[in-house]
């Protein structure tokens, strides 16, 4: 009897050794936007305070690094700054991935001027116009500051792609344009060249740029929600199928008001 | 010798100046993709199922190379043009070795959401023959057999069904293969291609091509008179977790017009391929594939069966060790069998360049 007490207890043992060690190996990884990458590295930080036996990795990549990772297997979740396109939808399928977004927040995006620029507002289709080398001058745009010094984000970021389906509409940006790869780097040189124009996530928008009203709309947490402000975009956090495990606790996390004001704290919009 | 090495210097400059006119304007892509491989071929000259094996080839080579440049000029319109430098017997090619042209093709925007026209030298959108990555040396299997070529030039409307449901493509070749594109004899009138992929639940896919070639008759007079080739293909992939399978059947009617009898001879053909594959880790997979083509299936002991068995090793990304045994078993025992070993060192590389 002894003998039997001694085996159950030396396998109770292992086995609690074992679960606390799976425990303490729970691991939840996530690559993707730039953009959404302050918000999973916030969430991340406070949920591993909440949860000391979880050990989250964030990386950046780019939206279509976070969606690829999906497909791939290779994370749990895929942060992406825009929806996934029908070609990576249809890759995945095949692959046996179904790809399911989450909307964790909104986003504006602001197109902004140096603060000595005389412009208030501009028409998306000015800014188009500006964008493609149509209109070269800030006179022609009802503005101030001589010739017009465009930059954007580079090609492979979320928030250039939602740019160019909402302003640009798939043209070509104008050759000279400056290229940048972070909406720090934006708001740093347009703050810092009179003739600049450029356009940066509603987050990261300071004091020392001057937000342009579009279409008439100026950019706020109301209008991006009400849908008003024409130049506005969901955040996404992609999944395989409906999340489940670490990937649904974290997810339900930043869902909730906790999560929510996290978000906001980034400088983003919360959907809850 | 000199002639290969002029047309690489005639190559590299090519390359060099659309480099130069590239970076002033959109983004492009410069790509590539190496296969190195050796081999050990050996035929039973007894027939099948005998110990009495030979071997008949072996050695290293580079078998072939692609150089690829995608160059974006909008969102909706994109060139794709790659070369494709290929080893070959001396008795073909002087020099052992050869260039040719694989793709040159642009995008263009149809009106259609998720899709575009095509226009140009591109892949044949029939079969696996588009969806093929080499994962297995040995070429895919409508390409293999010489059922079809795996490039041609057409246009053709393609693109993505809404929510992820699938592709489409529809569109005409001159139905020939890249090879024969100026071929005076044969490009008489178009193939009609079209092709349709369902992803009925994510990791099952069925679909279905067709191609309908007409050739004129060499000899005919006004063409009043065709070759008919009538291609069918079905398709099935099935994905769940690390296990992947792709399989198609192939039915092919040939009619072919004789001038001197005034009849047509038809030849019904007919095959499958199925092909598994199992990821072990990110970096191990192990492949196998089954093939089974009759070339005339009226004629009897003409079939030929194939069984491949590999395993594939990421060695980094880019890098790719592939290991195959292969074994062409004729089913006329007077044919020799095949027993083929090969390794393959496939590198390749992608970079974007961002204006």
């Amino acid at each position: 009897m002894s003998k039997i007490i001694k085996s159950i207890s030396i396998l109770s043992i292992l086995i609690l050794t074992a679960g606390n060690l799976l425990a303490a190996g729970q691991k939840l990884t996530m690559s993707g936007s730039t953009t959404v990458l302050p918000i999973a590295q916030k969430a991340a930080e406070e949920f591993m305070n909440e949860h000391p036996d979880v050990d989250i990795s964030v990386r950046g990549g780019g939206s279509g690094v976070g969606v690829a990772a999906i497909m791939d297997g290779t994370v749990d979740i895929g942060n992406a700054s825009r929806a996934a396109k029908a070609k990576e939808i249809a890759t995945a399928r095949g692959k046996g991935v179904s790809m399911v977004g989450t909307v964790v927040a909104k986003d504006g995006i602001c197109i902004i001027v140096n603060k000595a620029n005389s412009i208030n507002s501009i028409s998306l289709e000015t800014a188009k116009k500006i964008y493609t080398g149509e209109i070269s001058k800030w006179s022609e745009a009802g503005g101030s500051g001589g010739t017009i010094v465009i930059i954007s984000r580079d090609t492979a970021s979320g928030t250039f792609e939602v740019f160019n389906e909402k302003v640009l509409k798939g043209s070509k940006v104008r050759e000279d344009a400056m290229m940048l790869a972070s909406n720090q780097a934006i708001l740093t040189s347009v703050s810092s060249t009179p003739g600049a124009i450029g356009y940066i996530g509603l987050g990261y928008v300071t004091d020392e740029v001057k937000p342009l009203v579009v279409n008439g709309v100026t950019a706020s947490k109301e209008t991006v929600i009400s849908g008003k402000y024409p130049v506005s975009r969901p955040l996404y956090m992609y999944t395989n199928g409906a999340p489940k495990g670490l990937a649904k606790q974290f997810l339900d996390y930043l869902l909730s008001p906790t999560g929510q004001k996290l978000v906001e704290e980034v400088g983003f919009i919360a959907v809850k | 010798m000199l002639k290969a090495v002029k047309t690489a210097v005639v190559c590299m400059l090519l390359l060099n100046l659309s480099q130069m006119a590239f970076a002033a304007a959109g983004d492009w892509t410069f790509s590539g993709t190496n296969w190195l491989r050796t081999r050990v071929i050996s035929k039973d000259l007894q027939g099948p199922l005998k110990d009495t094996d030979k071997t008949t080839d072996s050695g290293f080579s580079v078998d072939r190379g692609y150089v690829r440049y995608t160059y974006q000029f909008t969102d909706t319109i994109k060139g794709q043009w790659t070369a494709d430098f290929f080893s070959a017997k001396t008795g073909d090619f002087k020099d052992g070795a050869g260039i040719k042209l694989k793709e040159s093709y642009v995008d263009l925007p149809v009106g259609i959401p998720e899709g575009k026209l095509t226009f140009g030298l591109q892949k044949n959108y029939l079969g696996l023959i588009y969806d093929y990555d080499y994962r297995i040396i040995e070429k895919e299997f409508i390409d293999r057999n010489g059922i079809d070529a795996s490039a041609d030039n057409g246009l053709v409307v393609n693109g993505f069904f809404p929510m992820g449901y699938g592709t489409y493509a529809v569109g005409i070749y001159n139905g020939e293969g890249y090879k024969k594109a100026l071929s005076p004899d044969v490009n008489t009138e178009v193939a009609v291609v079209t092709d349709a992929r369902f992803i009925v639940i994510p990791g099952l896919t069925v679909g279905a091509s067709y191609k309908r070639d007409l050739q004129g008759t060499v000899a005919s007079t006004g063409n009043n008179a065709y070759n008919t080739n009538n291609l069918m293909v079905g398709m099935i992939r099935i994905a769940y977790g690390q296990f992947d399978m792709w399989g198609e059947y192939i039915n092919q009617k040939i009619d072919t017009y004789s001038t001197t009898s005034n009849k047509f001879t038809e030849v019904k053909k007919k095959g499958f391929s199925l092909m598994p594959s199992y990821q072990l880790n990110p970096a191990w997979t192990v492949l196998a594939r089954y093939d089974s083509w009759d070339p005339n299936t009226d004629t009897t002991d003409n079939k030929v069966n194939t069984i491949i068995a590999g395993i594939n090793y990421a060695i980094t990304k880019g890098v790719l060790l592939q290991l195959n045994y292969q074994k062409d078993d004729p089913e006329n025992s007077a044919t020799a069998a095949t027993t083929q070993y090969l390794a393959q060192l496939a590198w390749s590389f992608s970079r974007v360049f961002v204006q």
